[in-house]
C-alpha cells in the first residue's frame, strides 16, 4: 500500500519535470554580446544570425552597444554554426518628406559589407548553454570589397 | 486492496491526460504556433501588423509586431488563457504586412477622429494580398517564419534631397511605382512588361524558414 502510494508519487513527480521542461524556452542557446565599431560602442542597430544549416534567423536589436538574440518572440536560438550579420542606421532625419511620403533612411552607421552574410566575416560557432559573442567591426573595407557590386544592405 | 489499486491506476491516467493537455491549449482545429521577425531592410521593425490571409478558405491569422520586432499570431482572440501563445490552423497563406510612421501631431480624421496614420515605412506591395510576394505554408506544430522587407520606395520627385546615403535606394528607384495606371486605349506592349519589375526584389529573403 505505502509503496503503491509511493510509486504514484514518482510518476507523478517524473510527469511534473517532463511537463516543466516541456513548456519551458525551446532553444538550447543564448548569445549576447557587445557589437563595437573600430572599439566604439554601436548604439543602435540590428544583428542577425543566420544558421548556415537553414532555418529562421534570431535577430537582436542593438541598445548601447549590446545585444541578446531572440528566435521570433523567444530569447535564445539553436546551437550550431552561424553567419552573423550587422545593420545599423542613424535615424531619419525626418518623420516624413514634405509631400507626406516615407522618411528617407538615415546614415549609415555600419559598413554595408557587414550587412550580408556572404560578405560580412562574421562567423561564429554558438555552444549549447550561453555564449558572450563580442562582435568587433572595422571600418577599413576587406580585400576585393566594390561597393558597386553590393548597392543594397 | 483490488479497490484502491484501481483508484490509484485511475488517478495515473487522470494525471497523465491533465499533463498532455496542459501545453497545447484546446486541440481543435487550432494546429499550429507562428512566432517570428520582421525586418526592414535589414533592420528590426518596431511597430506594425502582419496578417496571414488563408489562399483557401479560413479566417485571417494576425499578429501585432512588438517593440523587439518579433510578432506571434493568432486567429480571432486566439487562446484568452494564453493570450501570446498563437493560435493558427495550417495550411497556406498569403501574409500582408503594414508598417507606419507614428501620425503626425493633431491631425485627426474629422473632429475628434482617429489619428491618420504616418507614411508607410514598407513597400506598397506588401499592403495586399494581390500585390504581395509573401506567402507561406504553416505546418502543424510550433515555427518561425522571419519576413525580411523592403522599405518604401522612394517618394514622388516633390522632396528635395538628391543626396540619399549610398546604395540604400538605389535598387528601389528602378521600380517603376505603378500608381496610376496606363489609360486602357493605347496599350503598346510596354506597358505590359510593367508589372513584372513591380515586384521587391526576392534577394533579401533567402533565410524564410519554409518557402
Amino acid at each position: 500500500m505505502t509503496i503503491r502510494w509511493s510509486r504514484f508519487c514518482v510518476v507523478a513527480a517524473t510527469l511534473c519535470v517532463v511537463a516543466l521542461v516541456g513548456c519551458g524556452g525551446p532553444y538550447d542557446s543564448s548569445v549576447s554580446g557587445m557589437v563595437t565599431l573600430d572599439g566604439q560602442a554601436v548604439p543602435r542597430g540590428t544583428v542577425s544570425y543566420q544558421p548556415k544549416a537553414g532555418g529562421p534567423a534570431a535577430y537582436a536589436r542593438i541598445e548601447n552597444g549590446s545585444y541578446v538574440m531572440r528566435t521570433g518572440r523567444e530569447e535564445g536560438l539553436p546551437s550550431g554554426d552561424y553567419y552573423v550579420t550587422v545593420t545599423a542606421n542613424e535615424p531619419s532625419a525626418v518623420a516624413r518628406t514634405e509631400g507626406g511620403g516615407p522618411p528617407p533612411p538615415g546614415k549609415p552607421i555600419t559598413p554595408m559589407w557587414y550587412r550580408t552574410k556572404d560578405t560580412s566575416g562574421l562567423s561564429f560557432m554558438v555552444e549549447p548553454g550561453d555564449n558572450e559573442i563580442d562582435l568587433e567591426l572595422k571600418s577599413p573595407p576587406p580585400p576585393g570589397w566594390n561597393p558597386r557590386a553590393h548597392r543594397s544592405g | 486492496m483490488n479497490l484502491k489499486r484501481r483508484w490509484i491506476a485511475g488517478g495515473e491516467i487522470g494525471l497523465i491526460l491533465v499533463l498532455t493537455y496542459g501545453c497545447g491549449g484546446p486541440a481543435y482545429e487550432y494546429d499550429s504556433v507562428v512566432t517570428g521577425t520582421v525586418t526592414i531592410d535589414g533592420e528590426l521593425a518596431k511597430s506594425g501588423t502582419v496578417t496571414f490571409h488563408p489562399v483557401n478558405q479560413g479566417k485571417p491569422a494576425i499578429g501585432r509586431i512588438h517593440p523587439d520586432g518579433s510578432y506571434s499570431l493568432r486567429t480571432g482572440q486566439g487562446d484568452l488563457k494564453e493570450p501570446d501563445g498563437g493560435t493558427v490552423v495550417s495550411g497556406e497563406y498569403l501574409v500582408t504586412v503594414s508598417v507606419t510612421a507614428p501620425p503626425a501631431k493633431g491631425a485627426t480624421l474629422g473632429e475628434g477622429g482617429p489619428p491618420i496614420p504616418g507614411p508607410s515605412l514598407i513597400h506598397s506591395n506588401y499592403a495586399q494580398k494581390s500585390t504581395t510576394d509573401l506567402s507561406f505554408t504553416v505546418k502543424p506544430g510550433k515555427q518561425v517564419i522571419v519576413l525580411n522587407l523592403e522599405g518604401p520606395e522612394p517618394a514622388p520627385p516633390a522632396e528635395e534631397s538628391p543626396e540619399s546615403p549610398p546604395g540604400e535606394t538605389s535598387e528601389a528607384a528602378e521600380a517603376p511605382v505603378d500608381s496610376e495606371p496606363a489609360p486602357p486605349t493605347d496599350s503598346p506592349p510596354a506597358n505590359g512588361v510593367e508589372p513584372e519589375a513591380a515586384p521587391p526584389a526576392p534577394d533579401n529573403q533567402a533565410d524564410n524558414l519554409e518557402q
